[in-house]
């Protein structure tokens, strides 16, 4: 806890917040951080003149300050079957995930969102800031499962992200933790989560069963179910398959960081079998979500 | 290869192979899983069968060998089985030809001895196919070249059956195969009710012509197996086929070699021949032999090989070793060259036992023998018989054959005078017979006729050469009890009234009437008959030959004048000679080359030359068909179907497929 309260979740933009808080926007304000000079004009707040400066130039001058604001920090989980995956569980390190990045952006005052998503947004809880909503935020957080193929409608991850942008205007940092196990078009899909008010960052966690089957035991004459939708794939897998499997996957990943690089989103990716503190305090500080 | 149940099989097949391949075409039951999504999976496998065009094969590998492994176990089912040449429980006469043709090499580098020693060794293998003894089984090994060997009697010991068959050595002798035959005879006979005796023949067919009766084979079915590439002719055999040397009757100095080459070939063969005397070449001639004749001489014979006549003169008054070869590379060496001992010069010396008989004084002087040398009985038994016989060539040679008794003689008459002891040498009876173990004369019974004819005589006999005895009356001339082993060459109407008995390499040669109680003195024949038999009895009929040389299989006489313990020859094979008296008999030559003693023999007997010199042995052309005895019937084997499951072999082949599916299977699903 004392590590994570060290962290804040990192903006690559800088963002306008709705309230003041502990974040340097682009909005000029009351902060102790200097910023620019300008000339006084007429209604001018008389605190923030530079008498120094007066007396050197004879010349009334503002000084301005950075505007410290809070941030909007919106963290989306997916609970699609497909998460109940993996040893350790996907669904089970997404959570604890989330509950870490919602942890340290509540305790900097950040605005907070949570939202669950599946074949679309289910589940939110929105406008969380400060210390006192976090149990609300695990509480939030454990009460979530993953949903059986049958509990789930016909939708797609490009509608999921639609509803999330037109429920979520706010600038700010989105963080997506999802396994992108999606078979429409993720770069449609992303489209929604690009904009200059937002930054996304999108966690793609894989189990170690998904990356080398291997390892899952599937081996042999199979009838495989996806979790999702319940498609059948009838597949004897052999080692030539398995190959081939390990390059369609990892041409899938990149597929995924391709298309969200093009949207100017950042991408992770990370296996469950990472111990989930190198993961917060080494792998999300490595690549700028974390600070 | 036929089949036992082959509609099983069939049913077995109509019903499995289908609900095999239904089961491919069928799905798999599959192992259910779950995962979180199929969709790499279809395309992983979507790529999978993109990009490797054969993958449908490859996935059906598995089908493949299992199809093979359905298709062996069903062809077990069918239960096979194996075309051979003998079944199991039949009672086997192994009969191997190990003459010298046998040594032929064909086009894959194997001599035919060795292919007959494989295909025996095939046929004893069914025998055992059923597993165990069986009643009434068993095999025996006889090898044949110019005698027969048996090497194995009748036993259901396969191994020692197998043993025999291998050690089967390789000669250089004539075939004859009437004696393997009559050693399989008594076999056959003892053979009764429905079994049978299967005589097995392992033969190139080369057989020496024999004159001997044909040879019935009563319960015995003969199954010949052509050994050896029948289309050998390309390969070819260049033969030298005859070897003599003469002197001339006037000056003995002056040799005449005579050789004769025989090209098996259907290509002329032109080679260079080597004359040599000793160890020096005389002369070497370039020869060329033509292809074997196109035309055969009789339907169902061969054409007969092209053939070339050589002369070697030279001066040579003592004795040599003279050897003639070729150096044309064919399939049989036994025959590329050919040896012989250069005799001096030689005249019959001839002793006549009798108390006075102008006819056959006449008969000897006009057979021209000049060293004719008369004793009473009286005289004769007088006489040392070791002193009598003639030691070797040199002392004719040095003396000149004046005719004094002390140098020997070749042959002796007798006239109606029996010896007490039997002679070492060679004799003619007139009269009377020898004291020969079951050799006698009984006289004519009182109430028959005073005057008989002579019925029957054996033409083919070379004493009997040109003797016509159809006309001669014979005052009761009795009858020979001759012995087993002796030889009938004329009958009266009672029974013998000529034989010949041969005992300890010494040959008798007995007429067993008196010639002054029948016409035959006035006959033509008498004189022919004198002419024939005291050449061949004393010179084994070689007047003029000047040449020694043995053929293989035959048996050297060797006369010694000291007394040794034992004899033996060594050189291409060791051979001992067994002591009859003061005579050697020396074990049949296996090999031709040149045999040597260091025992104290005569020079003559010093050095044995051992020759093939036998045109049926050099042809290298295989006979399809094998006459037995004189039979005209032609022998062929053929395969015949016996009941030698196989199906084993086929079950093992499925429990191999089996073991390789596994590995298939492991090996795509081992990851």
């Amino acid at each position: 806890m004392r590590q994570l309260d060290k962290l804040d979740v990192m903006s690559r933009k800088m963002l306008r917040g709705s309230q003041q808080g502990e974040r340097r926007t682009k909005k000029k304000g009351q902060s102790v951080e200097f910023a620019d000079y300008r000339s006084y004009v007429v209604g001018d707040d008389l605190r923030f003149i530079d008498w120094n400066l007066y007396m050197r130039l004879d010349k009334l001058f503002i000084r301005l300050f950075m505007e410290e604001e809070d941030l909007s920090v919106s963290i989306v989980l997916d609970v699609t079957g497909s998460m109940d995956y993996g040893e350790p569980n996907k669904l089970e390190y997404a959570k604890k995930l989330c509950a870490a990045l919602g942890y340290i952006s509540l305790t900097h005052h950040n605005r907070t969102s949570l939202y669950t998503m599946a074949d679309g947004l289910l589940e939110s809880s929105q406008g969380m800031r400060g210390r006192r909503p976090i149990p609300q935020m695990l509480e939030f957080l454990n009460r979530q499962q993953a949903l059986s193929p049958d509990a789930q409608r016909p939708g797609d991850m490009t509608s999921t992200f639609k509803s999330l942008a037109v429920q979520n205007q706010l600038p700010g940092v989105t963080i997506v933790v999802s396994d992108f196990w999606d078979k429409g078009d993720v770069s449609d899909a992303f489209r929604f989560l690009a904009g200059d008010k937002k930054d996304t960052y999108l966690i793609h966690l894989l189990s170690p069963q998904e990356v080398d089957p291997v390892k899952g035991k599937v081996v042999g004459d199979l009838r495989l179910t996806d979790l999702e939708d319940g498609d059948i794939a009838e597949v004897s897998v052999s080692p030539a398959l398995v190959k081939k499997y390990k390059a369609t996957l990892q041409a899938y990943c990149n597929h995924i960081k391709d298309q969200a690089h093009r949207r100017g989103l950042a991408y992770m990716i990370s296996e469950t079998d990472v111990p989930f503190e190198v993961m917060v305090l080494q792998y999300l500080r490595q690549r700028g979500l974390l600070a | 290869m036929g089949f036992i149940s082959p509609l099983v099989a069939a049913i077995a097949a109509g019903i499995t192979i289908p609900a095999l391949v239904s089961l491919y075409f069928l799905k798999l039951k599959r192992k259910r899983m779950v995962i979180p999504s199929t969709l790499l999976w279809q395309r992983a496998v979507q790529d999978l069968q993109v990009n490797a065009p054969f993958q449908k094969i490859k996935n059906n590998l598995l089908l493949w060998v299992q199809l093979l492994l359905l298709l062996l176990l069903l062809v077990a089912m069918a239960r096979p089985t194996q075309n051979a040449f003998a079944s199991p429980g039949e009672r086997v006469v192994i009969v191997i030809d190990h003459s010298a043709s046998m040594n032929t090499t064909d086009a894959d580098g194997e001599s035919r001895l060795e292919a007959a020693k494989e295909r025996a060794l095939e046929v004893v293998a069914n025998l055992d196919a059923g597993g165990g003894d069986q009643a009434g089984a068993g095999a025996m090994v006889i090898a044949y070249a110019h005698r027969t060997v048996v090497l194995q009697d009748f036993t259901t010991d396969l191994a020692r059956v197998r043993s025999a068959i291998r050690g089967v050595e390789a000669t250089d002798q004539k075939t004859h195969l009437d004696s393997a035959i009559a050693a399989v005879e008594p076999h056959a006979r003892q053979t009764g009710g429905d079994d049978k005796l299967y005589v097995h023949v392992f033969s190139d067919g080369r057989v020496s012509k024999s004159t001997d009766e044909p040879l019935a084979l009563a319960n015995a079915e003969v199954r010949y197996h052509s050994i050896g590439d029948s289309g050998a002719t390309s390969g070819s055999n260049l033969a030298i086929a005859a070897l003599s040397a003469r002197r001339d009757l006037e000056k003995p100095q002056l040799v005449q070699v005579y050789a004769r080459l025989a090209n098996y070939s259907d290509q002329a063969v032109t080679t260079n021949v080597r004359f040599m005397a000793d160890d020096r070449v005389l002369s070497t001639q370039r020869v060329t032999v033509p292809a074997v004749s196109k035309v055969a001489l009789a339907p169902g014979v061969l054409p007969p090989p092209g053939e070339t006549g050589l002369t070697f003169d030279m001066t040579w008054l003592g004795d040599a070793l003279i050897t003639i070869s070729h150096d044309h590379q064919d399939l049989l060496r036994a025959d590329n060259s050919a040896r012989m001992l250069l005799t001096p010069s030689r005249e019959l010396r001839v002793l006549m036992v009798t108390t006075g008989n102008g006819y056959l004084e006449l008969a000897c002087q006009s057979a021209g023998i000049e060293n004719l040398v008369q004793m009473t009985p009286d005289q004769f038994e007088k006489q040392d018989p070791k002193r009598l016989r003639r030691g070797g060539w040199d002392d004719a040679a040095i003396a000149g054959a004046s005719g004094a008794a002390g140098e020997g003689f070749d042959v002796i008459v007798f006239d109606r005078y029996a010896p007490k002891d039997v002679p070492l040498i060679n004799s003619l009876y007139f009269g009377v017979v020898p004291p020969l173990e079951g050799l006698s004369r009984k006289d004519t019974r009182p109430d028959s006729p005073a005057n008989e004819l002579i019925t029957q005589w054996d033409r083919s006999s070379e004493l009997l050469r040109n003797v016509e005895l159809s006309d001669i009356p014979l005052r009761r001339p009795g009858r020979l009890v001759v012995p087993v082993d002796g030889t009938v060459m004329a009958i009266g109407r009672e029974g013998p009234v000529m034989a010949e008995v041969t005992r300890d390499t010494v040959r008798h040669v007995v007429v067993g009437f008196d010639l002054y109680e029948s016409l035959w003195p006035h006959r033509i024949s008498f004189p022919v008959f004198i002419k024939n038999v005291l050449p061949t009895l004393g010179l084994d009929g070689n007047t003029q030959e000047a040449g020694i040389g043995y053929h293989t299989g035959e048996n050297a006489v060797v006369l010694v004048d000291t007394e040794i313990d034992a004899l033996k020859y060594t050189g291409p094979a060791t051979i001992a000679g067994r002591a009859l008296g003061t005579t050697f008999a020396v074990d049949a030559f296996p090999r031709v080359g040149l045999y040597e003693t260091k025992a104290d023999v005569p020079t003559r007997y010093k050095q044995l030359a051992v020759n093939l010199l036998d045109t049926a042995e050099s042809d290298p052309r295989v006979a399809e068909v094998l006459e037995i005895g004189t039979s005209s019937q032609a022998q062929q084997a053929q395969a015949v179907e016996v009941r030698k499951e196989i199906w084993p072999w086929f079950v093992w082949g499925a429990l191999a497929v089996l073991l390789m599916e596994w590995m298939v299977y492991a090996r795509r699903m081992h990851i």
